[in-house]
């Protein structure tokens, strides 16, 4: 996969433009209830329409460039499965997290990636069993914070 | 409050006992802790032992660890933004930038040192500024109205986004991004919901660890397994030693970030976030190597470090002299003096000076207390290098999660802090600059909040912030950096060249 830095801040800069168009919608809907001096909406309308015109300054100057083509470093496939995979990984963490609790999901967490980084359970359950039993004694019991504790409560 | 050495005598009578120095390595230890944790900042650490310390029954006892914890997480916080850029707090987003940089180098354990010295030097010369000028610096910080603090922050981001050199346009898109998505919420001030699109989630805003720890860790995880790495760190020397030549070249970035910490610690609300970016760009102004900040100046890291400590000295002077705290860790400080019954404030000096004096001899030895148990654990934090990828990118994930579950308790909280971590990589990877995007999200709220305060003081007019000397010295300054920063873009044309500054 082949991207030049000029394709990419043409992108980038469409991308602002969106996102300032998609912010300037919710901020035009912004009423000032409390007759505040300070409109609340004035300064994320402000700042919507300044990404718009940056994010167009910046297409603009990126499709004017005729200089050398400056290449971005993209993974190799491998790279693209490990970045999914870690992803995939997280969203099930952030995801079990409530139902299993900090520690059993943790762990699946953490020995699974292991695993999958390092190819060798061996390592991964012994540091994934560690990771969990530092988070419950540590965290839950000794400092007492309300982290999810799942099937284990 | 009159400076007597008597006063100061007395308290280091009083810090030296056997129990008190105990509290007080107690209290750096685990400030340490605390600060090495993402996520788990000084005000948690002081939350979480304040109802032990009611134990004691000794209150001098009780302040002096509670005190130690909040000046020993000022130590801590460096490290992980050092060995593995997640930077726990906003106050250690400009150690990551140069210190992992460092740490890839292989000059990950020196560079903790460097820190260490740093934090120590500009704590002393911050414990010495409360000890002999308190009463006049913070009446000083009671000039400051919202006009002054509004042109001090506009002042702060302008400055951080010409520091994006040649990438002007790229820093300006940053840090307007930052400030939009700072807006999501609830208005600081109204408690209007804006730019929500109707979710109850984005009611509460996003937090700004969650942010960090996104842009920072969970991209640097991405970089790192698109490659395969093998060790995250190129060098994984263990050596922690730095050379007498580095301590050296950094004296006067310590001292230079001492001053411009203590002089800005005093203004309540200037959090270290705001002095350490300060500072950082001065110390760029100043070093003999500009080019080296963003690739690995040990002294950018060094001026970074001093600033944060010698906040966090000066945030005492408000507090003893007025009540005031400047921050939410010493909001909490405050509880535990209202606790004991010692209402903070110029009475207190009078009524309670061997209290104060003794708090105040505890932070010398305190201090360099921090620095002989920080040096030994370097040794430890510097074997970070040596673990394999496979094993430290999912521990870096797993405890980013955690930080950043722990400010709020909220799952939203977490899933933001994926979808920074997506922005983040392709951030690194189109070269945009992540600086300015951090520092308007720090600054967004108190931008906002002091604006709106100075248009109701003015009745809607914007002279009020040139027409009040020090607003207008911010305010000149700010513009000024802006317009150079405009001048280098226009004559900068190549578009590599306008991303070589990319940090």
């Amino acid at each position: 996969m082949s991207t030049s830095l000029r394709t990419a801040d043409i992108i980038s800069g469409l991308f602002c433009f969106g996102f300032g168009g998609a912010m300037m919608s919710q901020a035009l809907k912004i009423q000032n209830i409390l007759d505040e001096p300070l409109h609340p909406g004035t300064l994320p309308l402000s700042l919507s329409i300044i990404l718009m015109v940056l994010g167009v300054a910046l297409a603009i100057r990126a499709w004017r460039y005729k200089g050398a083509r400056v290449e971005v470093v993209w993974p190799e496939l491998s790279g693209w499965i490990n970045i999914l995979v870690t992803i995939v990984a997280l969203v099930f963490f952030y995801t079990t997290l409530p139902t299993l609790g900090l520690p059993v999901s943790g762990f699946i967490f953490t020995a699974g990636l292991i695993w999958f980084y390092d190819r060798r359970p061996h390592f991964a359950i012994p540091v994934g069993l560690g990771v969990s039993l530092l988070f419950y004694y540590v965290f839950i019991k000794v400092l007492q914070m309300p982290y999810p504790l799942g099937i284990l409560n | 409050m009159d400076f007597s050495f008597a006063y100061l005598f007395n308290g280091f009578l009083a810090a030296l006992s056997p129990l008190n120095i105990l509290l007080a390595m107690v209290g750096c230890l685990f400030g340490t802790l605390v600060g090495v944790l993402p996520g788990i900042g000084p005000t948690s650490g002081i939350a979480i032992l304040l109802p032990l310390t009611a134990q004691l029954g000794d209150p001098t006892g009780s302040i002096i660890m509670l005190a130690a914890i909040y000046y020993g997480a000022m130590y801590g916080g460096s490290t992980t933004a050092i060995m593995v850029n997640i930077p726990g707090e906003a106050s250690s987003v400009c150690t990551a930038i140069d210190g992992f940089q460092l740490a890839k180098q292989g000059r990950g354990g020196p560079t903790l040192a460097i820190c260490a010295i740093s934090s120590c030097v500009a704590g002393t010369l911050g414990v010495i500024g409360l000890s002999f000028f308190a009463p006049p610096l913070a009446n000083l910080a009671l000039k400051f109205g919202p006009p002054e603090y509004f042109s001090l922050m506009f002042m702060a981001l302008a400055l951080i986004i010409s520091l994006a050199g040649n990438a002007l346009l790229k820093g300006l898109t940053a840090a307007s991004f930052g400030l939009l998505i700072s807006y999501i919420g609830q208005n600081p001030l109204t408690g209007t919901s804006r730019l929500t699109f109707g979710s109850l989630d984005l009611m509460g805003g996003i937090d700004f660890i969650s942010i960090i720890i996104g842009l920072f860790a969970i991209s640097e995880v991405f970089v790192n397994v698109e490659k395969n790495t093998r060790y995250m760190l190129e060098n994984t020397k263990v050596d922690w030693k730095p050379k007498w030549a580095e301590v050296l070249y950094c004296r006067f970035a310590m001292i230079r970030s001492a001053v411009v910490g203590f002089f800005l610690g005093l203004l309540p609300g200037c959090a270290p976030a705001v002095t350490t970016f300060i500072a950082y760009d001065i110390e760029k102004r100043f070093s003999k190597h500009p080019e080296k900040f963003g690739h690995g100046a040990i002294d950018g890291v060094a001026a970074v470090e001093g600033a944060n400590n010698a906040t966090s000295s000066a945030g005492f002077v408000p507090l003893f002299a007025f009540g005031l705290p400047t921050g939410s860790a010493m909001a909490v400080l405050l509880g535990g003096f209202m606790m004991y019954g010692l209402t903070p404030g110029p009475m207190l000096f009078q009524e309670n000076p061997d209290f104060v004096w003794a708090i105040i001899a505890s932070m010398y030895i305190g201090n360099l207390m921090c620095l002989m148990l920080n040096l030994p654990l370097i040794g430890l934090w510097a074997r970070i290098a040596i673990i394999p990828f496979p094993v430290l990118g999912p521990l870096i994930l797993i405890f980013s999660v955690i930080g950043a579950y722990s400010v709020r308790f909220q799952l939203f909280d977490v899933w933001m802090t994926l979808v920074f971590g997506v922005i983040g990589y392709f951030m690194r990877k189109f070269r945009f600059p992540m600086a300015p995007l951090i520092l308007a999200v720090v600054l967004a709220q108190m931008m906002e909040t002091s604006l709106s305060q100075s248009l109701m003081l003015s009745d809607g007019s914007l002279n009020i912030f040139f027409s009040r000397p020090i607003s207008a010295f911010f305010m000149v300054l700010g513009i000024a950096a802006i317009i150079r920063g405009l001048w280098r873009q226009y004559k900068c044309n190549s578009l590599e060249e306008a991303c070589e500054s990319d940090d």
